[in-house]
């Protein structure tokens, strides 16, 4: 399926900063998967995910974009809005594939 | 290694729960529970939504569950018991839950009943915490925290089998030495361990807190940590997961199966056309399958009627009995079968793992007007039934999208409003079946409209905000449970027949008291009746009296009664009340008898065709005739020889009756949910002044196009 936003460029570990949170999970493509680094906010829908399993350290796969979209996290799968998801940030992987990365978790 | 067919019990050794081949295994040997237990034993049942939870309570309690509220809170439990070693065990089945947080209602009032804080409800003494084996890291962070809270506790880890059919081994062992608890491995669907999950129960319960083991330094750990709690836990739980599951290779099939019907049911496209078609058939099913037996109950209902009409005496016990008590249990029975099957249906979409699909295909064209995607399968549910669908409500977990949900329910088109579409449609379009199919759907979408369009007003009005943004669980897909679904359906059912039936039956019985008093005696007819129709009945009581066949008697007897029977419901308390009324629904087109109808009709709205019936003089019996009725209503004239019924007239009770509350028992229900009478005065006030003001308009655009 073609991505519903605006071309990106990948963002590799080493070019980020410290104050850069990192690729926000809305503009992730299907199949790609990252680390979670950064969720900002910390409002009630926010807390509803962290409970669910998306919080700092997990691991993030992007099954299929879109609004709403369908994330793997932790061998759960998530629909989650586009509004809430663009409020979590990852670290890409390398270029390995997601569904590999996936399999082993 | 665990399997299922290879269940495992570990006890309690120098602070750590460790495999103890000494423990009996034996049921004659179980562990014999205190003299404590002679007061009523509770034990909690917890986990994540999907773990299986429902199903483990159902295997357990058989069909002895009931749901309850907590008291003083809106949050649901359900509470069944279980025999464990001669003793009777109160299950607590808690809500499904992520975690135990203080963001959410629902979590917090969990948390609160496992440590006995909730005023009349005693700290359970265990409790089970059912786990998802196929997903072990996640479903790990709420037991870590139920450890934590103290509550001695036993794991059932539940889908086992699924598990191994995905390739993995848990060792249960070293996960019973992690949380510092039992674990066993259980198939909630088959009963498989389920007797060794008793007896570890047992034992826990004999054992009580003391003896539970020092909480795990990883779980404690979670607790302290200041920066994020979830991290933490998360960290442990997968550690701990990562340490007790091994994969054997990369099948994992299940997974590829819901990855491949989730492409197509999950799709903008195709997902939309399979969820419209899908619910479609939900909804067909409803209406073609339980039309038999809702047609077996009518029967059921007519027949006693009548053997209770010949067996008694004619007179006020009679019309008790027969139309107060007979046709009030009734009136809410035939309603029972659509909402088993509602039940039964829903329950094995969500059993399937479909459910959760719609919510997130319905979450986009819902938000637009301020809904979550969670609201759209009790609104369908509402076609068949407003109570069922208000209880349904509890699948929405932000509060004003649930509040503004069950606020707008009752706008769309139940199947009670269904004999008064009927009865407007056959009156004007009768030879006109084309225009009468059109003005039917009408109906509907105008109920539809108006749920919409006042869920949009709530959302900008009174309950301001966007929908709660879709986070939603998908689980895998997977064969429904036939058992599950049908004690679902029965435990619905019953909570309906009892909630609504007791309600629908006193209310039966206060109208018909109110219909019926005061009498009126033949000694002040000349106050009420015509002398013409009083002519008329005497000849007809003469001829009665000379009539030489019985039967023929007593067909001219009800002649008689049948014309005065509307003359005695104007004398009633009903009848005076409609006049008194006339003012407020004159701008309608509504005379008094239709006010009588349509006040009548306030605790159940289908009342109003018997009421019309009675009120036209044609008898309760002939209002099943559709073409009777009708001919009848067409028939009526003002004093003017103008009719009463005119398209302006018959199109603004449709309207009333599409829009207005004209239902206690689901006024009741909004009550029971929302915790407060406030909301269900807003329904009923709403939904009134809405009903009004639409038929005023339609009454009198039509009258001017007329």
């Amino acid at each position: 399926m073609p991505s519903v936003h605006a071309p990106r460029q990948p963002v590799e570990p080493e070019q980020m900063s410290e104050s850069d949170p990192g690729v926000p999970a809305d503009r992730l493509d299907a199949g790609e998967c990252g680390l979670i680094c950064h969720i900002d906010g910390d409002h009630e829908d926010i807390e509803r995910l962290k409970t669910m399993g998306v919080c700092l350290g997990r691991r993030l796969h992007m099954v299929k974009s879109g609004d709403p979209m369908i994330v793997s996290v932790m061998g759960t799968r998530l629909g989650i809005a586009a509004r809430l998801s663009r409020h979590v940030f990852l670290r890409l992987d390398d270029g390995r594939p997601c569904h590999e990365r996936h399999l082993d978790a | 290694m665990s399997s299922c067919g290879s269940t495992t019990a570990v006890r309690a050794t120098s602070g750590t729960w460790t495999r103890d081949p000494r423990r009996p295994v034996s049921p004659v040997s179980l562990p014999v529970l205190p003299a404590r237990a002679a007061v009523p034993v509770t034990v909690a049942l917890a986990g994540n939504p999907n773990a299986g939870k429902t199903t483990l309570f159902n295997q357990l309690t058989g069909m002895r569950g009931k749901t309850a509220n907590f008291a003083g809170t809106t949050t649901s439990v359900r509470l069944g018991s279980f025999e464990l070693d001669g003793k009777s065990i109160q299950l607590l089945d808690l809500p499904g839950l992520y975690a135990m947080s203080e963001h959410k209602t629902e979590e917090r009032t969990a948390r609160d009943a496992l440590l006995g804080k909730l005023s009349g409800r005693p700290r359970p003494q265990a409790a089970i915490v059912v786990v998802d084996a196929t997903n072990l890291a996640r479903n790990l962070y709420l037991a870590g925290q139920v450890r934590e809270l103290g509550v001695p506790m036993v794991i059932a880890l539940n889908m086992i089998d699924l598990a191994e059919a995905d390739g993995l081994e848990i060792d249960t062992d070293s996960l019973a030495v992690e949380l510092g608890s039992p674990v066993v491995a259980v198939n909630s669907r088959s009963g498989h361990g389920f007797d060794l999950l008793k007896r570890e129960l047992a034992y826990v319960l004999d054992s009580g807190p003391d003896a539970m083991p020092a909480l795990p330094e990883g779980i404690a750990a979670c607790g302290t940590c200041t920066t994020c709690p979830h991290e933490a836990r998360y960290d442990w739980a997968e550690e701990v997961g990562a340490r007790a599951v091994r994969a054997k290779g990369t099948r994992l099939m299940s997974l590829r199966l819901t990855e491949a019907i989730d492409r197509w049911l999950t799709h903008p496209i195709h997902g939309v056309a399979g969820f419209v078609l899908i619910m479609a058939a939900v909804f067909i099913s409803i209406f073609t399958v339980a039309q038999y037996p809702m047609a077996w109950i009518e029967a059921g209902f007519g027949f006693a009627g009548d053997v209770f009409g010949a067996i008694l005496p004619s007179g006020d016990l009679n019309s008790f009995v027969v139309n107060g008590l007979i046709g009030g249990i009734g009136g809410v029975l035939v309603f029972l079968p659509q909402i088993c099957f509602l039940f039964f249906l829903i329950t094995l979409l969500e059993d399937s793992g479909y459910l959760a699909r719609a919510a997130f295909v319905a979450d986009r064209p819902m938000s637009r007007v301020g809904l979550p995607g969670r609201a759209f399968v009790p609104m369908l549910s509402a076609h068949a039934c407003a109570i069922p669908a208000i209880m349904s409500t509890r699948v929405i977990e932000n509060w004003r999208d649930r509040l503004v949900s069950i606020l707008v329910i009752p706008l769309l088109t139940c199947t009670a409003r269904l004999p008064v579409y009927v009865m407007i449609t056959a009156l004007l379009f009768a030879d006109r079946p084309v225009v009468g199919g059109v003005v039917f759907t009408g109906a509907y979408l105008l109920g539809m409209t108006a749920a919409i369009g006042m869920a949009f007003v709530f959302k900008s009005t009174i309950l301001p905000g966007a929908s709660s943004p879709l986070v939603i669980e998908l689980p895998r897909y997977r064969l429904p449970s036939l058992r599950n679904a049908l004690l679902t359906a029965y435990d619905r059912g019953r909570a309906f027949v009892t909630r609504a039936g007791t309600i629908i039956l006193g209310i039966s019985v206060v109208l018909w008291v109110l219909a019926t008093y005061p009498k009126l005696d033949e000694s002040e007819w000349s106050t009420v009746v015509p002398a013409e129709t009083i002519a008329q009945v005497a000849d007809l009581r003469t001829a009665a009296a000379i009539a030489g066949d019985e039967t023929e008697a007593e067909a001219l007897e009800a002649e008689a009664g049948a014309l005065l029977s509307s003359y005695e419901l104007e004398y009633s308390v009903a009848g005076r009340v409609g006049k008194a009324v006339e003012p407020v629904f004159a701008p309608l087109g509504f005379d008094w008898k239709i006010n009588v109808g349509v006040i009548s009709s306030f605790a159940a709205r289908e009342v109003i065709v018997a009421t019309l019936a009675i009120v036209y003089g044609i008898g309760e019996d002939a209002a099943e005739d559709e073409e009777t009725l009708s001919a009848t209503l067409r028939a009526q004239r003002h004093a003017d020889g103008s009719p009463v019924f005119t398209t302006a007239t018959a199109l603004a009770l449709l309207v009333f009756f599409v829009l207005a509350m004209q239902c206690l028992p689901t006024n009741v229900v909004t009550r029971r949910e929302t915790g407060s009478w406030k909301w269900p005065a807003l329904q009923f006030g709403y939904m009134t002044v809405l009903a009004w003001t639409a038929a005023f308009v339609v009454y009198q655009m039509v009258s001017v196009l007329a």
